[in-house]
């Protein structure tokens, strides 16, 4: 597995869970190169039985805490995403979810983020997270379910009053 | 739903998983943007193509660049199992069974078969000349499998037959997460989900049948309508995306969306209730009560939680590990040797006395002592369970969680249902567990459980209604 593999395979997913991670749209090139300059460095001592994303999450997660916390990146300014083939209406809607959950998660504080996004959105097991983030099992069972109780307050019940009010 | 659970993989609500399916779909690089940010990459690090992993075997590469992740799993997964056939602890194992391993575990199964379990992933299997037969509860499981009699492969939601293949098992409870093998993003409320990388199988279910070929991906999936019957079925073969997903069909179907909606309704009701029982104040959690709740519920929490039948419970349970107290958690709790070694043989005194309680059932349910010695608390568990009705264990958490709460007294013992003395003999494991934590670390003991490290085994299950078995599903 070489580093032009992983780019080739996985800089679309990168780039994705940069955005999930926070970081504005503007400066996703910007973490995504440092993300693989640290690969470039590491990738020699990577086993290759051991899964692949999980470990590239490492490396993101960090790479953005450190520049956010170096402020040589902006918090999310969520940006549209829609097939292509979408109508107008589809689009519009797939842009305003999208911005909404992108909003939502970007009010997690990173660790918390960070375990939400790997174990719900990339399917990760809670024993890998653990091995990423170096957290205790039980800490993370902790981040999810807050994590949950936060994103459902955000977004189901926001929705349900919008509802309710409209 | 009552179903073994630890904290974390309760369902995922599924009006929620429907919020966040927009963010599960990975954007697409224009050609463009992937052009410079190779070309700025190469100007600072050379070629990227003379920086390699060097452990381990390569990547097989599949003819559709779509296909790589999937295979290189199943590249690891080999190369796993070759190393294990080739060492003197290759011997044929006719029968067996894996809980919850902390790692990845290669294992020979029968004569022919070889599986590499991932964390989590909870099985057993029996073997004679004729056949082979493996029951895969949860979790995800690569088998290779020599050319021979049928291998037969059993999960909650049907079953998975080959004859020489090469191929992996998930068994999905409920998560979003698994939008990677089915949906954009969506929930399903349970799948098993099959690849295939070599060969051919057969998956089978209430609903019908399929083969499915090798790069193909099926799922069989549980679209229960509530409390009654589940009803499965088995979908078209999918083909893989860059992420090792496969397309769903679009529309959901409406025994899908009734169970979700019952889902929502579950969820809600939960939710409401752990706001009553976690905290005061409604929306903080507070993560110390949440724990207590597994061990020692207060008064109040004990009647919210027998209000919803909830029996929730943590116990000593060493599995694969071989302390109870792992280094590092003595460390981090700043336990002297001797606190440590007190509090070693406290759970293991504790775990020890439960595993006699576990056996003792067993037996008294099946008649059957000649194996029991080799069955692991989570095989006992399951047997025990699988012993009784839904109702009776409806029942048992019923009478046990108003126990709890001093609602009622507890049943004479030789009255009481197994369900009802298993449950009562855990959660007083529970209740000692704490205990003992409090006799060792102090009053601190309910904060230090909430981000322990202890080999400890966590079980919440509620509901006052009784729901079908697996095994009455299919």
């Amino acid at each position: 597995m070489t580093l032009a593999e992983i780019y080739n395979d996985q800089l679309a997913w990168v780039l994705q869970t940069l955005r999930r991670l926070g970081v504005d749209e503007s400066d996703l090139d910007d973490a995504a190169h440092d993300i693989f300059v640290v690969l470039h460095r590491k990738l020699p001592g990577f086993d290759v039985r051991r899964p692949l994303r999980p470990w590239l999450f490492g490396i993101a997660f960090r790479v953005v805490r450190d520049r956010l916390r170096s402020g040589r990146v902006r918090r999310l300014q969520p940006v549209p995403a829609a097939p292509v083939e979408a109508s107008f209406e589809e689009r519009l809607t797939a842009r305003s979810q999208l911005e909404r959950v992108r909003q939502a998660l970007a009010t997690l504080d990173d660790e918390r983020r960070a375990t939400f996004v790997m174990h719900e959105l990339d399917g990760f097991t809670v024993p890998e997270i653990a091995d990423v983030l170096e957290l205790p099992l039980n800490t993370l069972y902790s981040h999810l379910r807050r994590a949950r109780a936060q994103l459902r307050a955000l977004l189901v019940h926001e929705q349900e009053s919008e509802h309710g009010e409209g | 739903m009552a179903k073994d659970r630890e904290p974390s993989p309760e369902p995922l609500d599924p009006v929620l998983a429907d919020q966040l399916a927009a963010a599960a779909v990975i954007e697409p690089v224009d050609a463009g943007r992937r052009r410079e940010l190779r070309a700025r990459l190469e100007q600072e690090l050379g070629s990227l193509e003379e920086v390699r992993a060097s452990a381990g075997p390569g990547r097989v590469r599949s003819r559709a660049p779509s296909f790589a992740a999937g295979v290189l799993l199943a590249a690891a997964a080999a190369a796993a199992l070759w190393t294990f056939a080739g060492s003197s602890t290759s011997a044929s194992v006719p029968s067996g069974q894996l809980s919850g391993a902390d790692e990845r575990v290669s294992m020979n199964i029968g004569t022919r078969g070889v599986a590499v379990a991932e964390p989590s992933a909870r099985m057993s299997w029996a073997s004679d000349p004729h056949r082979v037969r493996v029951d895969q509860e949860r979790g995800q499981v690569f088998y290779r499998v020599e050319s021979g009699a049928p291998f037969e492969v059993h999960t909650p939601h049907g079953r998975v037959e080959v004859q020489g293949a090469s191929f992996e098992v998930d068994v999905v409870m409920n998560k979003l997460h698994r939008s990677k093998h089915i949906a954009i993003g969506a929930s399903i409320a349970a799948a098993t989900v099959v690849t295939v990388y070599e060969g051919e199988a057969l998956l089978a279910s209430e609903g019908g049948t399929e083969v499915v070929g090798p790069g193909e991906r099926a799922a069989i999936e549980e679209g229960g309508a509530g409390p009654g019957r589940a009803r499965s079925r088995v979908d078209e073969p999918r083909q893989r995306d860059a992420t090792g997903s496969s397309a769903r069909p679009a529309a959901a179907g409406a025994d899908e969306l009734a169970e979700m909606r019952r889902q929502v309704r579950a969820l809600e009701a939960e939710l409401a209730a752990a706001k009553a029982t976690d905290s005061p104040e409604a929306d903080v959690f507070d993560q110390d009560a949440f724990t207590r709740s597994f061990f020692d519920p207060t008064p109040e929490q004990a009647r919210e939680a027998a209000k919803n039948c909830n029996i929730s419970y943590a116990v000593p349970q060493l599995g694969s590990g071989s302390s109870f107290v792992p280094d590092a958690e003595a460390e981090r709790l700043g336990l002297s040797d001797r606190e440590r070694d007190d509090l070693e043989r406290g759970l293991s005194e504790l775990s020890a006395a439960r595993k006699r309680a576990l056996r003792e059932l067993y037996v008294e349910l099946t008649g059957d002592d000649t194996e029991v010695e080799q069955l692991s608390e989570p095989a006992l568990l399951a047997e025990i369970r699988d012993k009784a009705t839904p109702e009776e264990t409806t029942a048992a958490r019923q009478r046990v969680s108003q126990v709890r709460a001093g609602l009622a007294l507890a049943s004479d013992p030789a009255e009481a249902s197994p369900m009802e003395r298993l449950y009562q003999s855990e959660v007083a494991t529970a209740k000692a567990t704490l205990k003992l934590l409090q006799d060792i670390v102090g009053e601190e003991a309910i904060a230090v459980l909430g981000d322990s490290n202890l080999r400890l085994m966590m079980n919440m299950e509620d509901g006052c209604e009784s729901e079908p078995t697996s095994a009455e599903s299919q």
